[in-house]
């Protein structure tokens, strides 16, 4: 992975400390490939490829950032330029100098996803006839929409940085999903979805695919499972002990652990548009987050997952950050300017360094607090089943139909596609519509079982949205099956 | 712009036609300027400048699609997007349905409503700005946060049938700021959207701000009990429900895939309330209309709502290939919203505090994070943030902590008690992607009733 452009972009760096900048560093796109195909009814709706390139410059002087971004490579002296005088006039109103924590230099590092077969060299008739067999896998009387999704993304990323920093990322993605569609019995749709997930110390190259157990045998699975749905009485509304399968339990923990513990919006950077948190600097050592059976990490090691990238755009290496142990709350999500602010401002040093959690969607924006890998630790209930025996009066739910999160994740309301009620530790029946809602801390709090690494998933995230301007991320979360006590459900 | 897409489209026809391909293209350019405000600082000061490329290659049923970023003069690399695309285009499966590659008319450039001082906006003019808006308000232990965002977009469309292009250019400019309390983390909001830069007026913000600082400082603070309540949406409220719309209630292709909570049975009658009438009108430069859409459809005032009556579903192309009808001028990046007004005198937050009361109200400027609980029903969910208010009865005022609303939509909308004389634009510009200005011209408030309050927080 070489780049003509690489001697420029050093020298514009050298150029831009030459003029007063205190920091300054550029990621070079030298082509972000991606290819979707999506299939309503089995037919090939639609079939596109893109390749982008680009570079974002991000300039730190007299303690202000200033970015800018260019597609148009003929005239780099502009865009490093504007970058730079962006920073000056942000200058001119900034409250809080940014300083950058330390960090050693990444020298020379070169990360590369496990990948055995490059999706983008198989060819389109084979993804094809994969994904027609697939098609004929949901077709039933019953199924009045069948969705296929397919996307597959290919990153070649250079990073260099003032301080003498260079490392490349060479990512390979794949997101798959299918989803089919029916009509209740009150006429209104319903739908039972599954999303290719990841095996975390596997590959994720098109041989994903081509497992059956990853993908094509999860057919047969949701189409019965629609059936059921569709014949089921709606959710009733009631408290009970609410069991959730890695299917929704990811969102779960993605909306009100993961965005939670963004040190950008517990430090108020995202107030004006993705919210902040309801967590406080105080919090950290301190809170009792969940019940002693809550073990979070944020784990961006992890051999295989689009959480995991080698190194940040701080130029930071991944880490794995444990967030909660036995409830109580230890650490966040974190870059070098916001470590160095929040010891700072709670007077005391809860952050040793950087997390290497700060990230860019692309060359067209600056990095900020993203996920990484944020895992629920499996714990040592048993399986689903076992879980179930021990549950009086429950309800499992899969699949996420709808999420909504209050603005400091202090409380959320999530719906999901099928609902098991539970009763005397046996399954009794299915319900549809099933939705549940509570307050963030006596939810978790309220965790009385933990399932073992048999009930764990890892599953992606392809639409995590925040900042301004707006980014969307790709991460993901491994997650057990757990169960909540007490939960508000139907509403 | 208007000469380099002209070439550009020239020279890859030419370059098609030669080959013997069928091909679409659609030029973007966006250009961002975004100064966030974070801690009362400027926090991100950022600029944007890309240039791409669409390429839709049909090859009978089939087609074969190609993007890229490249630069405006680059037509080597545009080239090869052309060739790409009729590759995948060979490989792509039939659809089932006739797809026809529309044949574009000559049309005049669609760049009346372009203000290049919009587009040229610049961080002192942004601080300028934001500084009028917040003169005196930032008091120890509040905080601003927010944005100033302005950008332009030229775009063209043009295919291999003839030699037609179609040109659109819009600026569009968004400030959103936001006073923040450190200790207790409340939040207020206000503001303002622009396709003219004369049309920033800071000082109203300030006079909002100023009102809300007053309630949210010395006001009691209280937990909404769970329970219906006579609700006053504020115009970014009634903004966000109304969206679900072109989603869920409007979409002829959700009608025709059972994800639409209005059906063709509704056509014709009163679903909504009287009060209510809703239009795509491209004749409003505030919401930074498309004159044509991306076929070249002349676009004209299209009814939804007709004062409580649903009128229209709306088609696109693809949706009236697959399932027959008539496209109404909707393949448009972004439609052109309007509510009507009403007839109620309360047109600021000033009038809204000092209206009579007959009972206790609430009032709820914005809804955060709302999510779709049951398509096919409407029922959507969502948190309130950013200066809600509990407007009592006699005259009071307490200040609520945020709480959650589920409710069908198609109730929220019929049951509307009063609707303000006026409206103004809320600014609805994706920041996701590629630029594309979008703003919807909602009216000040909107008083509904039985509004379900579903859950509430006992602090911020």
């Amino acid at each position: 992975m070489n780049s003509i452009y690489l001697p420029l972009l050093r020298d514009q760096l050298t150029r831009l400390k030459a003029a007063g900048a205190e920091y300054a560093d550029v990621r070079f796109h030298d082509y972000d490939d991606s290819e979707s195909l999506f299939f309503l009814q089995g037919e090939l709706r639609n079939c596109e490829q893109s390749s982008t390139f680009g570079l974002g410059v991000r300039v730190l002087v007299d303690g202000a950032w200033g970015f800018a971004s260019a597609s148009n490579m003929n005239d780099l002296d502009s865009v490093f330029q504007k970058a730079f005088r962006s920073a000056k006039e942000a200058a001119k109103c900034c409250e809080r100098p940014v300083e950058l924590a330390d960090r050693d230099v990444l020298e020379n590092v070169r990360f590369k996803s496990p990948c055995q077969i490059d999706p983008f060299d198989v060819p389109l008739e084979e993804k094809i006839e994969f994904f027609k067999e697939v098609d004929a896998a949901l077709q039933k009387g019953y199924v009045k929409q069948r969705y296929i999704s397919y996307e597959a993304e290919h990153k070649h990323v250079h990073f260099l940085d003032s301080e003498g920093s260079y490392g490349a990322r060479d990512i390979v993605d794949i997101f798959a999903g299918m989803r089919v569609v029916g009509i209740d019995e009150d006429g209104l749709s319903q739908e039972r979805t599954y999303n290719l997930t990841l095996d975390p110390f596997g590959t994720r190259g098109w041989e994903l695919m081509r497992d059956p157990k990853r993908f094509i045998e999860h057919a047969p699975r949701i189409v019965s499972e629609l059936e059921l749905v569709l014949q089921a009485p709606p959710c009733p509304k009631d408290v009970r002990s609410v069991i959730l399968k890695p299917g929704i339990m990811f969102l779960q923990t993605h909306e009100v652990v993961g965005h939670a513990l963004e040190l950008d919006r517990i430090l108020g950077y995202e107030l004006s548009f993705a919210g902040g948190s309801f967590v406080t600097l105080d919090d950290f050592g301190n809170l009792r987050y969940g019940s002693d059976k809550m073990n979070v990490a944020a784990d961006a090691t992890l051999p295989n997952s689009p959480g995991s990238f080698g190194f940040d755009d701080d130029g930071v290496p991944c880490q794995n950050i444990v967030l909660i142990k036995d409830g109580i709350l230890q650490s966040a999500l974190t870059s070098r300017q916001t470590v160095t602010e929040a010891n700072s401002k709670a007077g005391r040093f809860i952050f040793e360094r950087s997390g290497g959690a700060n990230s860019a969607m692309d060359f067209t924006r600056p990095p900020i607090e993203r996920m990484t890998n944020i895992n629920i630790l499996p714990g040592t209930d048993g399986t689903l089943e076992d879980i179930v025996r021990t549950t009086e009066k429950g309800i499992i739910m899969d699949g996420d139909r709808s999420w909504s999160i209050g603005s400091n994740r202090e409380q959320f309301h999530f719906a999901c596609e099928i609902g098991w009620l539970v009763e005397n530790g046996a399954i009794t029946g299915i319900v549809r519509n099933p939705t549940y809602s509570s307050k963030t801390l006596p939810f978790w709090r309220s965790m009385s079982a933990v399932g073992d690494r048999s009930t764990c998933e890892l599953v992606q995230v392809a639409n995590c949205g925040k900042g301004l301007p707006s980014q969307i991320m790709r991460l993901g979360h491994c997650v057990p099956v757990c169960r909540f006590d007490n939960v508000q459900i139907g509403l | 712009m208007k000469e380099i897409f002209t070439k550009a489209a020239s020279e890859l026809r030419d370059f098609a036609r030669e080959r013997g391909i069928a091909a679409e293209f659609t030029f973007h350019r966006g250009l961002s300027k975004l100064v966030r405000f974070a801690n009362s600082g400027v926090s991100s000061n950022t600029s944007e400048d890309t240039f791409s490329l669409d390429v839709d290659v049909t090859l009978g049923r089939a087609k074969g699609s190609f993007s890229t970023t490249t630069s405006p003069k680059d037509l080597d690399r545009m080239k090869i997007a052309l060739l790409r695309a009729a590759e995948i285009a060979k490989y792509a499966v039939p659809v089932s349905f006739e797809r026809r590659m529309p044949l574009l008319p000559d049309r005049l450039p669609d760049d009346g409503n372009f203000d290049k001082r919009i587009e040229e906006m610049t961080t002192m003019d942004a601080l300028d700005l934001v500084g009028q808006a917040t003169d005196d308000l930032l008091e120890s232990g509040l905080s601003l946060a927010g944005m100033v965002s302005s950008g332009a977009i030229y775009e063209a469309k043009a295919n291999t049938l003839n030699n037609n292009l179609l040109y659109h250019a819009i600026a569009d400019a968004n400030i959103e700021l936001v006073i923040t309390n450190d200790k207790e983390k409340w939040e207020i909001q206000t503001s303002q959207s622009a396709v003219k830069h004369s049309q920033f007026a800071p000082e109203n913000m300030r006079e909002e701000f100023a009102l809300l600082l007053d309630c949210y400082k010395n006001c009691e603070r209280i937990s909404v009990p769970v329970g219906e309540y006579e609700v006053v949406f504020g115009r970014s409220a009634i903004s966000e429900l109304l969206n679900y719309f072109l989603w869920i209630g409007f979409n002829g292709r959700s009608l025709r895939q059972d994800m639409s909570f209005l059906k063709e049975e509704d056509l014709g009658k009163t679903v909504f309330s009287p009060l209510l009438s809703v239009y795509d009108d491209p004749s409003f430069a505030e919401t930074y209309p498309y004159a044509f859409d991306m076929n070249g459809m002349e676009r004209q005032s299209f009814p939804f709502i007709k004062e409580g009556v649903f009128q229209n579903f709306f088609w696109g192309k693809e949706t009236c290939e697959e399932f027959g009808g008539k496209p109404t001028g909707h393949d448009v990046p972004s439609m052109s919203i309007v509510i009507s007004c009403g007839n109620e005198p309360v047109n600021s937050l000033k009038d809204l505090l000092e209206a009579p009361r007959e009972k206790d109200i609430l009032y709820i400027p914005y809804m955060h994070y709302m999510g779709i609980v049951n398509a096919a029903k409407g029922i959507v969910t969502g948190s309130t943030r950013f200066g809600a208010l509990y407007l009592r009865k006699d005259g009071t005022v307490a200040v609520p902590y945020n709480f959650r609303l589920t409710a069908s939509l198609k109730d929220l909308f019929k049951n509307i008690k009063w609707i303000s004389q006026r409206r103004a634009a809320l600014n609805l510009t994706n920041l996701y992607g590629r630029r594309h200005p979008e703003a919807m011209l909602s009216p000040r408030f909107m008083c509904v009733e039985q509004v379900p309050v579903t859950l509430a927080n006992t602090s911020f």
